[in-house]
């Protein structure tokens, strides 16, 4: 890709979701799944760059490369897609941290081979029935809640789930 | 819950969001956060409770579900979830959204109005049938998948029964076998307790 086709890429993902909710029900186990890789993958960046006091939902980018911001253009285009349909801070935040994280990769900012790309998986959630809640040591998905342990419970070398969309799709009912 | 208290704040967002003057939005978050926070020292209580009685909800079964996510008993303040803090935090937020109003240019936002009024439909309809003795969630095996809690219309807590805190919605319940108040939830969530008593009635509560 071409300097800022990534965020350009990422808004435009943002833009597509159905922030209603309506459709939540209708991935359960996916969701469920990514939410929990995503859980994990925060867990190493958190561990790496001594950000654990702030996951599971933080900005990376602010250890990784603080000098870079979203551009202005995709920064306020989210804002005016957060105003209207995302009320839920936790998310709004880290649909703000995925259109950042996209801005480093646009950057050329070296990013550590041993860490997985943290907002892939939260993207791909969004992507299969919007948002999250959060409640009494849960994540709340829809049609399923994840538990929310400390992040060490949720260090694990093997990913939790492929991000092949057929697997994915494979996972819920039909 | 002091009634009018919770109507109050909802008023005070509904009627003035588009005059007022706020990050009010900053005001829900802190509302999201001290959910949590309260939710988390009454969990804290709940163990101590269930430590006496040699159980905790640390001890997760081989299927994942936690030995028991129920109401604990003799908590008078309305149960481990919401109603404390609602009660707690509805006057703390009225008098921040007066205060944001008088000072500053911003709004809610309509996102973020629509899901304080969630958040809060949800966490009173929630406590309220916790104080009639339902569960906060089931802790039943057949609900749960390798550690995460699957909607299952035969086993289910308060949590599945109040409107949906991301949206209010009470969508979940003709699956649940629950037939809706006549009326929807009004924007000030004044007719609420509407929601418990239909709840109450079709769990036999």
């Amino acid at each position: 890709m071409t300097p800022q086709n990534r965020t350009a890429a990422v808004l435009a993902r943002l833009l597509a979701v159905d922030w209603s909710g309506e459709t939540s029900f209708d991935f359960p186990r996916s969701r469920a799944r990514l939410m929990k890789e995503y859980l994990r993958r925060a867990a190493f960046w958190a561990r790496a760059f001594e950000a654990t006091d702030q996951w599971p939902f933080f900005d990376v980018v602010a250890s990784l490369a603080p000098e870079v911001r979203t551009p202005e253009g995709a920064a306020a285009e989210l804002e005016t897609l957060i105003s209207t349909r995302i009320g839920w801070p936790s998310v709004a935040a880290s649909a703000r941290y995925a259109l950042r994280w996209a801005a480093v990769l646009d950057a050329g900012v070296h990013v550590p081979s041993t860490l997985a790309d943290p907002f892939e998986p939260l993207l791909l959630l969004f992507e299969r029935g919007g948002g999250y809640t959060t409640e009494h040591g849960f994540v709340d998905l829809g049609g399923a809640s994840v538990r929310l342990l400390s992040w060490p419970d949720h260090l694990a070398d093997e990913p939790v789930v492929s991000l092949d969309p057929a697997e994915l799709a494979g996972l819920d009912p039909a | 819950m002091a009634d009018g208290e919770l109507g109050a704040v909802f008023k005070g967002l509904t009627e003035d969001a588009d005059q007022a003057a706020g990050n009010i939005s900053e005001s829900v978050a802190k509302i999201g956060e001290q959910t949590a926070d309260n939710e988390e020292a009454n969990l804290g209580r709940t163990l101590d409770a269930e430590a006496q009685n040699a159980t905790s909800f640390s001890d997760i079964a081989d299927d994942g579900a936690p030995a028991a996510i129920v109401s604990p008993a003799g908590d008078t303040d309305g149960g481990f979830t919401g109603a404390g803090h609602v009660s707690s935090s509805s006057p703390d937020a009225e008098a921040a959204y007066a205060s944001i109003r008088q000072s500053t240019e911003d709004v809610l936002s309509p996102a973020e109005q629509g899901q304080f009024r969630s958040l809060m439909s949800h966490e009173y309809v929630e406590s309220r049938l916790m104080e009639s003795g339902m569960p906060y969630r089931s802790a039943d095996p057949e609900a749960w998948e390798d550690g995460t809690l699957m909607f299952n219309t035969s086993h289910f807590g308060a949590h599945e029964v109040a409107p949906l805190s991301s949206t209010g919605s009470l969508r979940l319940w003709p699956k649940l076998g629950l037939t809706p108040p006549d009326a929807p939830i009004a924007p000030d969530l004044s007719n609420i307790d509407d929601v418990v008593s239909a709840a109450r009635k079709g769990l036999t509560l």
